[in-house]
């Protein structure tokens, strides 16, 4: 009985190697098409592998549409993009009923499908769409279905979004619902590559024909290390210490640190527990251990929450930001 | 393999961990502010055993609590064992790999044994990996002893520490010159050193260590009363015992005192009068400098030894220059010598007129009739015992004088004979020399030395008999004060009330028995030269208050009594203290001028008329003048001090 535990803890391991070795696989390939931003990439493949959707912020240029269509052609899996405009109507990103004949001549209404029906959406320049067109996305992005003329359809498994949004320009944006925030997974800041990345860039795409990305895994392999991550032991401590982290940043919250009851509006949601606590994993298996700890908490912890708190108005004005307040409370909640 | 052997892989190493945190933790408080609290005890536990008389047992368990309430904060302190392995997997850098474990391991153990399945297969994985680096962890090096460091705390602390090993206890030496504030509150720590009762008795076993000098009687029971004092602690029956003790020494020295004066019948204060006058003539000489030293030293050794060589005589084969010198010499040393004793011969005692008083009121009583005349009654009994002493004293007083008489006597003989046998300095050819053996110095030569040797040897009995008092004296003043502090240590606990009814009782006798405008009958006297307080006492007699300026040597009531330049200007009561009129004949006598006020009865006529600030400040001032004076024990000063500030006037 014992031999037969050892060796299948011994294939376990090897199957969180196997796995942390794909992925690594995975991202030194993207890297062959974009330059740097191995954080971003690293942040949007948990996001894949936790089942989430990420948003991306950062300036125009700075590679992120490159970035998600060549994860969807190394990941094999099929890729839309929908620039969002503010004339954009919900039925441009589900899909609408049309009027067609079929074979026999009998006229009746048929789905044509939206860029929503893909693997990997793009959703480039998300708040420049209204806010009907952005809650558009709310059922997809949480239920993996839409629902139109009254019929539900569900989506390509997995179904992942990628959003961007532009910083800088906020004339006529519709800043994101926090309802719909709450469903990223993580948000992402694109830096401004540094000097040697931005070399490697212009000489990557200014020669005569870009290297294309080629397919290392597939959908399958891609849910198989969806379920490993899942499967992975938590420590009871570290659910405790994720639910200390998340009550402490609500103001009304009795641990909560004075920068927070001073400076947020409200604080991170369950959703943002769990997202810790998958993302913590899967920083886990990445680095090929067999558990999440504290500090993979930490570690993923600037990506997942702080995008889920709000500042009042007092923060803004002091301009505060939530990476500081998330600090102060990082440095106040201490595990068990 | 197993949770559970995991498990007991993880036991060992956090006991040993745990024991290990405790050591660690129960160091750091110790380090934080436990040595520091012990070096501050040390510095007051070296201060309060030495100075002030303080337990050692109960310093040595106040300290032994620092310790205790560091281990105690340190098992209150103690981290939780999944905290602990955190720490140690933060040092072995294995992230929080047997913390996992420990975590893991207690939820095998709740839930049985592990599924089958990718979970179960994981943390199996995560045990035994724990349980093998578990076996590598070396606690010392993950759970170091914090190395102690200096602070500025630490380094004063041992300063002071130092400081008071180094600088000598507080009660010695005493800073003399610093003169006391009567109305001053006394500090605490003078306060808390009177609470030492060795500390009480220091200053009568320093003044012991003189009287036990000599091989005689005196110092036997000097001895015995140091021994007694060395011995004595605060203790009710220790303190009871040695007061007996005390009575018991006191009575064979009134005894040995009684058969030393019934042997000599002769009177010690005229013998230092006469001694006095002696030393104070010889000082004046070069060549008797050294014969006035030993005088005032009381040395009869030195004595007999010095007026032997003062007086000399020149070889007889010698007749010339020097030999006329040495002559001179002679005649100007036992001049010197007559002068005094007579001098001294010629001074009147009140011995006779008390006497003559005392027979004249008892003839007076009884021809009256008066009912306290009657041969039974006590102030019979006591006057006669009176009549008796004063009886004894005159006879003393005589033999006395009588005695200078003789030394006066052989001083002059002497002194004529030394003049008659002085060769000239040009003799002429015809007269014999000193050689042939027939001349005049020849022929004077046995009475000479007779009379020489009385003279020397009568000094120096005087000097004998004169030491032998005043030693006697002093020791039964130090036995009186010993006893005195031991009835004060027995008191301690009221003496705040007994200070008050003191006060009132002089702040009444101040007043008179006729208010501020009446004739009061208060009077004040020190009893003795070495007495430590100022007794107000009522009394009846109605003498001067006497203020003069003066070298430092007062005179009392009685004229016989003879103090210390810088001491007690009070003088004695011959006839209360008959044998205690001792003091030292010499001290040293400054050029410039002292203030001695003599307080005998407070009132006089007119004395309420007097403000009472005026009043108050001579009593003050003559208290003080005691205090600067005197070495008085801490417990005495604070009650002066105290006693003041109680009648001091108010506004």
């Amino acid at each position: 009985m014992a031999q037969t535990t050892d060796a299948h803890s011994d294939t376990s391991v090897l199957a969180v190697q196997e796995a942390a070795h794909d992925i690594e696989s995975l991202i030194q390939e993207l890297q062959r098409v974009v330059v740097g931003q191995r954080p971003i990439l690293r942040g949007i493949l948990t996001c894949m592998l936790a089942g989430g959707h990420v948003l991306l912020e950062g300036v125009p240029g700075l590679g992120k549409t490159l970035m998600i269509r060549s994860l969807a052609r190394a990941v094999q899996l099929q890729f839309s993009r929908v620039q969002f405009t503010p004339d954009l109507m919900p039925a441009d990103i589900l899909g609408t009923s049309i009027l067609s004949h079929d074979g026999d001549g009998v006229r009746g209404l048929r789905f044509e499908p939206g860029p929503v029906f893909a693997n990997i959406l793009l959703a480039d320049e998300i708040n420049r769409a209204t806010p009907k067109t952005q809650s558009a996305l709310l059922e997809a992005m949480e239920e993996k279905q839409i629902t139109t003329n009254g019929a539900t359809r569900a989506l390509p498994d997995p179904f992942f979004v990628l959003a961007t949004q532009n910083p800088l320009e906020q004339e006529g944006t519709y800043p994101l619902p926090e309802a719909q925030l709450d469903r990223f997974f993580f948000k992402l800041q694109v830096e401004f590559p540094s000097e040697a990345e931005l070399v490697e860039i212009l000489d990557r795409t200014t020669g005569t024909q870009p290297l294309p990305s080629v397919a290392c895994l597939d959908a399958s392999r891609l849910r198989e290390i969806q379920v490993l991550c899942r499967s992975l032991p938590t420590p009871p401590s570290l659910n405790r210490y994720v639910a200390r982290l998340v009550r402490a940043t609500h103001p009304h919250a009795p641990d909560a640190p004075p920068m927070v009851t001073k400076f947020l509006r409200y604080g991170a949601s369950p959703r943002g527990a769990q997202a810790l606590v998958m993302a913590a994993k899967i920083h886990a298996t990445l680095s090929e251990r067999l558990f999440p700890s504290v500090e993979d908490v930490r570690e993923v912890l600037f990506s997942a929450l702080p995008h889920r708190i709000a500042l009042n108005f007092e923060g803004e004005a002091e301009g505060i930001t939530p990476r500081a307040i998330l600090e102060e409370v990082v440095a106040q909640i201490r595990p068990d | 393999m197993s949770e559970r052997r995991v498990e007991s892989v993880l036991g060992p190493l956090l006991r040993i961990a745990r024991r290990r945190q405790f050591l660690v933790s129960t160091w750091d408080h110790l380090c934080r502010w436990g040595i520091p609290v012990l070096g501050l005890l040390t510095v007051v536990g070296t201060i309060a055993v030495r100075d002030l008389g303080a337990p050692a047992w109960w310093l040595l368990c106040v300290a032994s609590l620092v310790p205790l309430a560091a281990t105690i904060l340190a098992r209150r302190s103690l981290p939780s064992p999944r905290a602990l392995l955190r720490h140690i997997d933060a040092c072995i850098r294995s992230d929080d790999l047997l913390g996992a474990a420990y975590e893991f391991a207690a939820e095998a153990d709740a839930s049985g044994p592990p599924p089958t399945t990718f979970k179960g297969a994981v943390k199996s994985s995560i045990l035994r990996r724990a349980s093998l680096r578990a076996s590598e962890v070396s606690i010392p090096s993950v759970l170091p002893l914090r190395r102690y460091r200096l602070r500025s705390a630490d380094a004063a602390i041992v300063c002071t520490l130092a400081a008071v090993v180094v600088l000598p206890p507080l009660s010695l030496p005493r800073d003399r010159s610093a003169t006391p504030d009567l109305a001053a509150k006394p500090p605490a720590s003078i306060m808390a050193q009177d609470t030492g009762l060795q500390d009480r008795v220091a200053p009568l076993r320093r003044e012991l260590t003189d009287l036990r000098a000599r091989d005689d009687e005196v110092s036997a029971i000097a001895s015995a009363v140091d021994r007694l004092l060395e011995t004595v602690n605060s203790d009710d029956a220790n303190v009871e015992r040695a007061r007996d003790d005390l009575d018991r020494l006191a009575a064979v020295l009134d005894e040995l005192q009684r058969t030393s004066e019934n042997a000599a019948d002769l009177d010690p204060g005229l013998l230092e009068v006469g001694l006095r006058e002696v030393a104070e003539r010889l000082r004046a000489l070069d060549e008797g400098r050294d014969v006035a030293r030993d005088l005032g030293e009381l040395d009869p050794e030195g004595v007999a030894r010095g007026i032997t060589h003062a007086l000399r005589s020149t070889p007889a084969d010698r007749n010339d220059e020097e030999g006329a010198n040495d002559m001179a010499r002679r005649e100007r040393i036992l001049r010197r010598i007559r002068d005094g004793l007579d001098r001294a011969i010629r001074r009147n005692t009140t011995t006779p007129d008390r006497l003559q008083d005392l027979e004249r009121r008892l003839s007076r009583a009884s021809k009256t009739g008066d009912s306290r005349a009657a041969p039974r009654s006590p102030e019979a009994q006591e006057s006669r015992e009176k009549l008796e002493r004063l009886r004894r004293q005159r006879r003393a007083e005589d033999r006395a004088r009588q005695r200078l008489q003789d030394l006066r006597d052989a001083a002059r003989r002497l002194g004529r004979e030394g003049n008659a046998a002085r060769p000239s300095l040009h003799p002429p050819q015809d007269l014999p020399t000193f050689a042939d053996g027939q001349n005049t110095p020849r022929a004077t030569a046995g009475p000479q030395n007779r009379d020489q040797e009385m003279l020397v040897t009568g000094l120096s009995n005087a000097v004998e008999r004169v030491s032998r008092s005043q030693r006697m004296a002093r020791t039964r003043a130090i036995i009186d004060e010993a006893k005195r502090t031991l009835r004060r240590l027995a008191k301690d606990a009221d003496r705040s009330p007994s200070m008050k009814a003191h006060a009132d009782a002089f702040a009444r006798a101040a007043r008179g028995p006729s208010g501020l405008e009446g004739r009061g009958k208060t009077a004040m006297s020190v009893r003795d030269a070495s007495d430590v307080t100022a007794a107000a006492t009522p009394a009846s007699s109605q003498e001067a208050l006497r203020s003069r300026e003066g070298r430092g040597a007062a005179e009392g009531s009685n004229g016989v009594s003879l103090h210390p330049p810088d001491g007690d200007p009070v003088a004695h009561d011959a006839d209360e203290f008959p044998n205690q009129r001792g003091a030292p004949l010499t001290g040293a006598r400054g050029p410039g001028t002292s203030r001695a006020v003599t307080i005998h009865e407070a009132t006089q006529q007119g004395f309420a008329n007097t403000p009472y600030d005026d009043v108050f400040t001579d009593y003050r001032g003559f208290a003080q003048s005691t205090l600067d004076d005197e070495t008085l024990p801490a417990a005495q000063r604070d009650a002066a001090r105290r006693y003041f500030r109680l009648i001091q006037p108010r506004k």
